[in-house]
């Protein structure tokens, strides 16, 4: 989701400054069908495929449109097959992992952004690149820490890793945030006999809802996604979050139906989809930001 | 994690108060771990219903025991608990485990014997494979309450339309009848064959044994590639090389697991598949009119022979050393494991019984056509996999072979071989441990 | 690596004032418990993998004990090593190329900002967000073998019979370059995109004067100028690519046979499937040193930018 996250140095954009010549050629618009298509004809299959009764999927000749739409399978992922649980899990650890990486990153981003230091910019590239060691190298690891600090197969143990592995870009998000909020503001509370904490927490925090929910927005849906590492540490059915539900329980050796199946995967998909909808603004600003540079 | 911590506070809160007399005369803590599928938090909400409605009852029955539910993770991380909370006096009173586990956790001395306990009259109802597989040195460690079974599931009214009347036992009948499928353009059989499935491996075990054949020896050792054992898993292969060569079976097999194979059956592209008992009842949701039009026959066998059923299922075993836990996890087993109880867990999980009168009085399984089609293999020879760490090894390096052997690039023998020679050096490497 | 790894790239900016000598001080403690969560859950973890990878840890097992090099000597005398490097590389390499070059095209396309572009962007951009296992489940079912699965049935309307999708390792391997491609061009589009809209105009007027074609100016401005950041899409889209695991595991899971498998389905296989902890820990610790080499290069690309932003 790095579209969103260039949102975070965003000034207010100027856009068009310095554009190059704008020479449209209209035989691009041949390739707007296509890869339109390319994109949404797959997607469709599958969406449209939660809307058909189980047997159509396996009466030729195949179809995309449902021949009569049900909503069946979906009042059966919630009544047969409890997804409502495993969407719930999901929504409980993105929420802690949210709620617990902003204010861990928001508290080290503003420290970042306060005071200078030697070796300062070492510890941010520092960061990032821990960030960038993937959870497939760390996988075995995170199984065995868990494992003994008895944390498998809890939601806790998910929203750690989480957390750990989403702080880096907070920080970079954040920090970021709080290098255009005037330092002005910082002095004036101290005037006023606020500690560095108060200033953080009372003045800061409340100026940089913006950038709060930018940051917020990329680690939930970072967090939504997540499957490699529950799949492995959490992937017991009271603890499975949606992505593992979809594989594990759907996968082989499970009797659940395809149409099942595509029904969870709508709405799975859907909070992430209609985030992102809401999050074009930052996008697009967030492009034009990365655009100045 | 915060729950624990809310435990021990009301614990703490628990003891510090007076009211604990009354407490501790009132009821006994029976801890059980169960994995989340057999219990009342599972996924399945029939299934979840269903333990729900026996914890309760069983509660009720027993006022002076206070019932302790944990779930146990039922793979590998499950077995690693019990063997952990063993060594720190962690012990649950009941536990629900995998066949596969037993021989281990006798050997740690985390499972009672239920000899003294268990009647022989009981016992003579279940099927004699499923006492074996849970007897240790004489004695049982476990009651198995449900099995699985792979054979091949078809349709009697397209076996009819193909001029057969009954499902053809001998290798060499099936082929026959094959090619006259394929004429038609239908395969007659597809296994699922994708590499280091276990259930690829299942569908060939129950040839492979009933050829004679034998995966480890006495002591745990892997011997499936020597001698007649050899020989007969070069057979099992050459079976599905001959079947894919005749264009009987579909080289693709070895992408598909089970599920990948219904389409090819629901569409009339196959006649039978290779399936477990646990999908049977889905199949009859997604194509009703399976209900009546569904039967499962054994593998043919290429002199007639028997194939042998693959045994397998999670058991109760008692872990409290202490007589009075004892008697009371006892109590709590039985219950769970009596004819009536059990049958209406099989039925409503859509497993099969290991009991013989779960068979013959529980109407599903006594009246259902499939069911009774699944009995007659029940009523043959059963038998578990062998309860050994190699195992998954062994498994997974047969079933790695069958995409080179099925496509004809690799020669049976060779591929008995090249099992062989994946699955050695890691048994060397566990053996020095 | 993870969309939010990716994201990390467009993080370029550090401000510069003047760094004064470490001194503990307040702040110290709002930056100590963020750094020791991460050092505790990413550098712990990798540190203790490579320890992990010296002994022979099994999940079949109680205990282990310390084997030395043992689980190297394994991996790299293993048989099908050569097999699963070549398919490591064929797909990493592949992949990460049609992702840069498709992104390109489609990042050029979108920039002409014609009517909608606004709109067509969204919609490029969609694949990234849906959660990966989805992607693989959905094109796993699209790609069924039996006539019921819609690819095959389009290939009908057009006169081709059936195909067996998965059963052809090429075949395999392509489908699964292909769906990874699909997955990871929005990627490549949002930063190309990102890069297309900072060169400078002057550059293209003056070229356009002196009679440049559209072909000439892609080729000797717009490519140039584009270079470090086609060179942070491909470093980016490698990681990607390299850690992959669950696209792959939903789609092929390494078959048929072994032959579309990758190193990070071994490491699944190995830890989870054959309980071999300490043998995937092995093949972690070989890809975490191929993740630092990336990592490493990333970061030298990164700094000239960041150079070049503050003088």
């Amino acid at each position: 989701m790095a579209d969103i996250s260039v949102a975070t140095n965003r000034r207010p954009s100027r856009r068009g400054r310095q554009r190059r010549p704008l020479e449209p050629s209209p035989i691009a618009y041949i390739f707007y069908p296509v890869l339109a298509a390319a994109i949404i004809l797959p997607l469709s299959w599958a969406l449209f495929g939660g809307f058909k009764n189980p047997n159509e999927l396996f009466t030729y000749p195949p179809t995309i449109w449902p021949r009569s739409p049900t909503l069946q399978n979906f009042v059966d992922i919630f009544t047969r097959l409890e997804f409502g649980r495993y969407i719930w899990n999901t929504i409980l650890v993105a929420f802690f992992t949210v709620l617990l990486t902003l204010f861990l990153g928001g508290l080290a981003g503003y420290a970042l952004s306060r005071w200078d230091f030697q070796g300062k910019e070492a510890l941010m590239i520092g960061l990032l690149g821990l960030q960038l060691i993937p959870s497939t190298v760390n996988i075995v690891p995170y199984y065995m820490i868990m494992s003994s600090l008895g944390l498998l197969n809890t939601l806790t143990g998910l929203v750690l890793i989480y957390t750990a592995t989403h702080i880096p870009i907070t920080i970079w998000v954040l920090k970021g945030f709080f290098d255009t909020v005037p330092r002005a503001l910082d002095e004036a509370a101290a005037i006023d006999g606020c500690s560095k904490w108060q200033t953080f927490w009372r003045v800061i925090m409340p100026l940089s809802l913006p950038g709060l929910s930018v940051a917020g927005f990329l680690v939930f849906v970072s967090a939504w996604s997540e499957f490699l590492v529950p799949l492995v540490i959490a992937s017991n059915k009271n603890v499975a979050v949606a992505s593992v539900g979809l594989f594990t329980f759907f996968g082989p050796e499970q009797a659940t139906s395809y149409t099942s199946l595509f029904a969870a995967t709508l709405i799975t998909v859907t909070p992430v989809v209609i985030g992102y909808l809401f999050a074009q603004r930052y996008i697009v600003s967030g492009l034009t930001a990365f655009a100045e540079k | 994690m915060l729950s624990r911590i809310g435990t021990i506070a009301v614990a703490a809160a628990f003891a510090a108060s007076p009211l604990w007399i009354v407490g501790q005369a009132a009821a006994l803590e029976l801890n059980v771990f169960v994995p989340a599928a057999y219990s009342p938090s599972s996924g399945f909400i029939p299934g979840a219903d269903v333990f729900k409605k026996l914890y309760a009852e069983f509660q009720k029955q027993n006022p002076d025991i206070t019932l302790n539910y944990e779930v146990l993770d039922p793979g590998p991380a499950g077995l690693q608990k019990l063997l952990t909370v063993a060594a720190s006096n962690g012990l649950p009173d009941v536990t629900i485990v995998d066949g596969q586990w037993i021989a281990r956790l006798v050997q740690s001395n985390v499972l009672q014997p239920l000899d003294a306990v268990w009647p022989e009259s009981d016992r003579a109802d279940f099927h004699p494979a499923v006492i074996e597989a849970e007897t240790i040195d004489g004695k049982p460690f476990g009651i198995m309450f449900q099995t699985g079974m792979r054979g091949l599931v078809y349709r009697p009214s397209m076996l009819a339309s193909a001029g057969l009347t009954e499902f053809p036992a001998t290798f060499d009948a099936f082929m026959a009848a094959g090619k006259t499928l394929k004429d038609k353009g239908i395969s007659a059989e597809m296994v699922p064959a994708k590499a280091n499935e276990e259930p690829s491996t299942m569908h060939m075990l129950s040839i492979f044994w009933g050829l004679g054949g034998k995966l480890v020896d006495e002591k745990g050792a892997p011997v499936f590639f020597e001698g007649d054992n050899g020989k007969y898993l070069a057979d099992v292969y050459q079976m599905y090389r001959d079947m894919a060569a005749a264009g009987v079976m579909p080289a693709s097999v070895t992408t598909m697991d089970e599920n990948g194979l219904k389409p090819f059956f629901y569409g009339g592209e196959t006649l039978a598949i290779g399936f477990s008992s646990s999908g049977v009842k889905q199949m009859w949701s997604e194509m009703p009119d399976l209900a009546n039009d569904l039967a499962v026959a054994p593998y043919p066998m290429p002199e007639g022979e028997k194939p042998v059923t693959i045994l397998g299922g999670f058991a109760y075993a008692l872990t409290a050393k202490d007589p009075e836990r004892a008697a009371a996890g006892w109590k709590f087993i039985q219950f769970m494991t009596s004819p009536k109880n059990m049958g209406e867990v099989n039925e409503v999980l859509g497993a099969l019984p290991v009991r013989n009168s779960i068979w013959k009085d529980n109407t599903f399984f006594a009246t259902n056509p499939m069911m009774q089609s699944y009995k007659r293999m029940y009523d043959g020879e059963m038998q578990t996999r062998p309860a050994v760490p190699i195992y998954n090894t062994i498994s997974s390096a047969i079933s790695a072979q069958l995409a080179g052997v099925i496509s004809g690039q690799v020669k049976p023998v060779d591929a008995v071989a090249a099992a062989r020679d994946a699955v050695m050096p890691e048994y060397e490497r566990q053996k020095g441990r | 690596m993870t969309d939010l790894d990716q994201a990390a790239v467009l993080q370029t900016r550090v401000s510069r004032r003047r760094a004064s000598r470490f001194q503990i001080n307040g702040y110290f403690f709002f930056i100590l418990p963020g750094v020791a969560f991460v050092l505790a859950l990413t550098l712990f973890p990798a540190l203790y993998g490579v320890y992990i990878s010296l002994t022979n840890l099994n999940l079949g097992y109680v205990g282990s004990s310390f084997v030395g090099l043992d689980n190297y000597v394994r991996f790299f005398t293993w048989n099908d090593l050569g097999l699963v490097a070549r398919n490591t590389l064929t797909f990493v390499a592949t992949s990460v190329i049609l992702q840069v070059v498709i992104g390109l095209a489609v990042a050029i396309l979108l920039d002409q900002r014609l009517i909608g572009h606004r709109l067509m962007r969204s919609i490029t951009i969609l694949p990234w967000v849906l959660p990966s296992v989805v992607v693989g489940l959905v094109f796993a079912q699209i790609f069924g073998g039996s006539r019921l699965g819609i690819a095959n049935y389009l290939l009908s309307l057009v006169g081709i019979g059936q195909m067996s999708w998965f059963a052809d390792p090429a075949l395999a391997m392509a489908i699964l370059i292909g769906v990874c491609t699909w997955r990871g061009i929005p990627f490549a589009v949002i930063v190309l995109l990102g890069g297309l809209q900072t060169l400078p105009r002057d550059v293209y007027e003056a070229a356009a004067i002196d009679g440049a074609t559209r072909w000439q100016r892609f080729r000797y401005i717009t490519l140039p100028m584009l270079r470090p950041i086609i060179l942070i899409c491909l470093i980016m889209g490698t990681g990607g690519a390299l850690n992959s695991l669950d696209i792959p595991l939903a789609l092929t899971g390494g078959g048929p046979g072994n032959a579309t498998e990758l190193i990070a389905i071994s490491l699944y296989k190995q830890s989870f499937l054959q309980l071999d902890i300490s043998y995937g820990a092995t093949i972690g610790t070989v890809m975490l040193v191929a993740n630092l080499v990336l990592i490493v290069l990333y970061l030298s690309v990164l700094k000239p930018r960041r150079r070049a932003e503050r003088g």
